[in-house]
């Protein structure tokens, strides 16, 4: 698309303050622009050398950072809820006969339904919502091994899912990961998931070798 | 294609000259520098009086073209694609092609010319990703001979992922203040929203961006102190 003159003056507008500058240039590099500002972007970038080490030196950075555990740039936080970048159902399957947990994580309010043996779990969280604490579910006791779920396209993928305490301690990691026929990702979560400690869900997909945090999820799963 | 209509008015016919990039002139209204890196580029050459040159048959303009739009040409292609390789043979085409249509005159509005290389580039990639490309890329670069002279390449070019990884390390070690390193993961790696951050972390907007503008300008500090080609800070 080329970018129509309405777009152009205002970018470059736009582009002279420096705190709009960099809000285009963080929603540039999360790909968040639609194809009219992308257009405009991008050809400004090509003029304005400026623009473009600026451009390349804060995807460097963002890049290298996604490279480090996150224990090593925060320290001992937990970390941190964010709501996605696109709706990802997340699925906490009880296994055996009593079912499965799900997570919608963009979609409110909180919802808790039982269709068969499948029990599921919407949290009330929507793009760019804090969530002051990690969710907690209760399920019910003598339910078998726990199995996360989580729909997927394999176009964006391989993925990566990382189940870890609030202290970074990694309990479980499933890498390489291709969703099945169903587009879900299935994996098996270590017993130790279940207890009164809050754990990190993780899910990254792996993008130019590197990889790149998609979602993370505070819960905390007792029974 | 790419938006921009092309005539077929007079010029010096496309295939009369050979496509080849000479070093050691400038436009009259830029003016040559050289970045740290040693590698010059040409500053303020308008994208007018460029593609008149090209047409009149200036070869030194074909240079200044490729020095000014091939590292941002092959930025965009390399985030669309993913591969360096790849992007680098993209780009030498896209120049391919570009110089062939100015030459000609067939770019109505000079002052498209960023838009116009971009829209190549793009229509590139996306044949690219419909039929697969590196068959031709050997064919590509021999009808360029001289512009691996040119090179401009940016800093993802230059360091090695380790050697970024160690400058992120020391960045990090230098920033005394748990919260702005937090601050620094949850906007660069989680891409939460400076509202939010500002909000959850108790900061002014003016405070998150200093924050950031300073580490930003450490990064760029701290890979220019280890011989990378970074940029000049900015605002």
């Amino acid at each position: 698309m080329t970018p129509t003159t309405l777009a152009t003056p205002l970018l470059h507008t736009l582009l002279n303050q420096p705190a709009e500058r960099q809000r285009l240039i963080s929603l540039y590099l999360r790909e968040q622009m639609d194809d009219e500002l992308l257009a405009a972007f991008e050809t400004r970038l090509l003029e304005d050398r400026q623009l473009l080490d600026d451009v390349e030196t804060q995807d460097l950075l963002r890049q290298t950072l996604r490279e480090l555990p996150q224990q090593e740039v925060v320290g001992a936080r937990p970390a941190p809820l964010r709501a996605p970048r696109w709706a990802i159902p997340l699925a906490l399957a009880a296994g055996g006969l009593v079912g499965a947990v799900c997570m919608q994580w963009l979609a409110p309010p909180a919802t808790f339904a039982v269709a068969g043996n499948v029990a599921v779990l919407q949290l009330p969280v929507s793009r760019g919502d804090e969530i002051p604490r990690a969710s907690e579910f209760t399920l019910a006791s003598g339910s078998g091994p726990l199995v996360l779920r989580v729909p997927a396209t394999n176009e964006a993928g391989p993925f990566r899912i990382r189940v870890l305490t609030a202290k970074g301690v990694v309990l479980a990691e499933f890498s390489e990961l291709a969703a099945n026929d169903d587009g879900l990702l299935d994996v098996l979560l270590p017993p130790q998931a279940v207890g009164d400690t809050a754990l990190i869900l993780e899910l990254a997909a792996r993008k130019n070798g590197i990889w790149q945090a998609r979602a993370s999820r505070s819960i905390t799963l007792r029974r | 294609m790419n938006g921009q209509r092309f005539e077929s008015t007079a010029g010096p016919p496309p295939a009369a000259r050979p496509m080849l990039l000479i070093l050691g002139s400038k436009c009259t209204s830029g003016e040559a520098r050289v970045s740290t890196a040693g590698v010059a580029h040409v500053a303020s050459c308008t994208p007018r009086e460029l593609a008149f040159r090209i047409r009149a048959g200036d070869a030194a303009a074909e240079r200044e073209l490729y020095l000014n739009f091939a590292r941002a040409l092959r930025y965009l292609v390399q985030r669309r694609c993913g591969d360096e390789q790849l992007a680098h043979d993209l780009v030498q085409e896209c120049f391919r092609i570009a110089l062939t249509h100015l030459r000609a005159g067939k770019l109505e509005n000079p002052d498209t010319l960023a838009g116009f290389l971009r829209g190549i580039a793009l229509n590139l990639v996306s044949t690219q990703q419909r039929a697969g490309w590196r068959e031709r890329s050997t064919e590509t670069d021999a009808e360029l001979p001289g512009i691996e002279d040119v090179e401009t390449p940016g800093p993802q070019e230059v360091a090695s992922r380790e050697q970024l990884r160690m400058l992120v390390r020391q960045l990090i070690a230098e920033m005394p203040v748990q919260r702005d390193r937090e601050l620094l993961w949850r906007y660069y790696v989680l891409d939460e929203d400076k509202q939010l951050l500002c909000k959850a972390l108790q900061l002014s907007p003016i405070h998150f961006d200093r924050v950031l503008h300073r580490a930003r300008s450490r990064f760029r500090e701290l890979a220019s102190e280890h011989g990378l080609n970074t940029a000049a800070d900015v605002p």
